[in-house]
């Protein structure tokens, strides 16, 4: 999965961690960014943060994903596909 | 629950994230991006953001801090820390005291306030303050604010 550079950017940290059954990946929005959501909608995630938006796909074959964004740190936690 | 301190990668410091092995995290149940409360040295303490875990990490008690987080919890590398969940409230007032040696002349206090403003502190924290602001901000030095008390 990969994230977009226009989510990356803005000092953004954007980090992909690959464990035994699953994989997380973790954008920091940071504190400013608390009442930040996500939505995941047809394969697309976006995030709503105040005035801006961001969108980005999922990788192809997973349709769907556990999704969450607290104190500005959003969690897209996916179950191994390999 | 007592972890063992390890270094944040470079690059993903300064933001005041702690990186905990995800075991760790289901025992203190525990979500990304959840305040805790990190007890070093004496009254030292810290306050972060939790961070997945680095996977080589998984299952050995390991919380991953970064220095400034370090400095303020007073401990080093392989120094064992308590971690607890934070119960963040918004604060109605909070009280700092500045070093007693540095002169200031005006008001500072709407500068504190913007710089503390969505940032979780606690009692007997000290948080870096950096004494410049607009173009000069990042060329400028750091005095340390220290939390005296917060209500609530």
């Amino acid at each position: 999965m990969n994230v977009p550079q226009s989510v990356r950017g803005d000092g953004r940290l954007a980090r992909r961690y690959d464990y035994e059954d699953e994989s997380v990946l973790a954008v920091d929005f940071g504190t400013a960014s608390a009442d930040a959501s996500v939505d995941l909608v047809d394969g697309t995630v976006i995030v709503v943060d105040g005035d801006d938006q961001h969108e980005f796909e999922l990788p192809d074959g997973a349709t769907d994903a556990h999704m969450f964004i607290r104190n500005g740190v959003l969690t897209i936690e996916l179950e191994d596909t390999r | 629950m007592k972890l063992t301190v390890k270094p944040l990668k470079q690059k993903d410091a300064g933001r005041g994230l702690a990186a905990i092995d995800r075991v760790s995290m289901r025992e203190l149940d525990l979500e990304n991006g959840d305040y805790i409360v990190i007890g070093g040295k004496g009254d030292s303490q810290a306050v972060a953001r939790v961070w997945p875990g680095y996977p080589e990490d998984e299952g050995r008690g390991i919380v991953r801090i970064d220095g400034r987080l370090r400095q303020e919890a007073d401990v080093g590398i392989d120094d064992s820390v308590s971690v607890e969940p934070a119960d963040v409230k918004p604060a109605n007032s909070v009280t700092v005291a500045l070093p007693q040696n540095l002169r200031i002349r005006g008001d500072i206090g709407p500068l504190v306030r913007d710089k503390l403003s969505g940032q979780a502190v606690t009692g007997g924290q000290t948080v870096p303050f950096s004494l410049s602001f607009g173009p000069m901000a990042s060329s400028g030095q750091s005095v340390p604010l220290k939390i005296a008390n917060t209500n609530p």
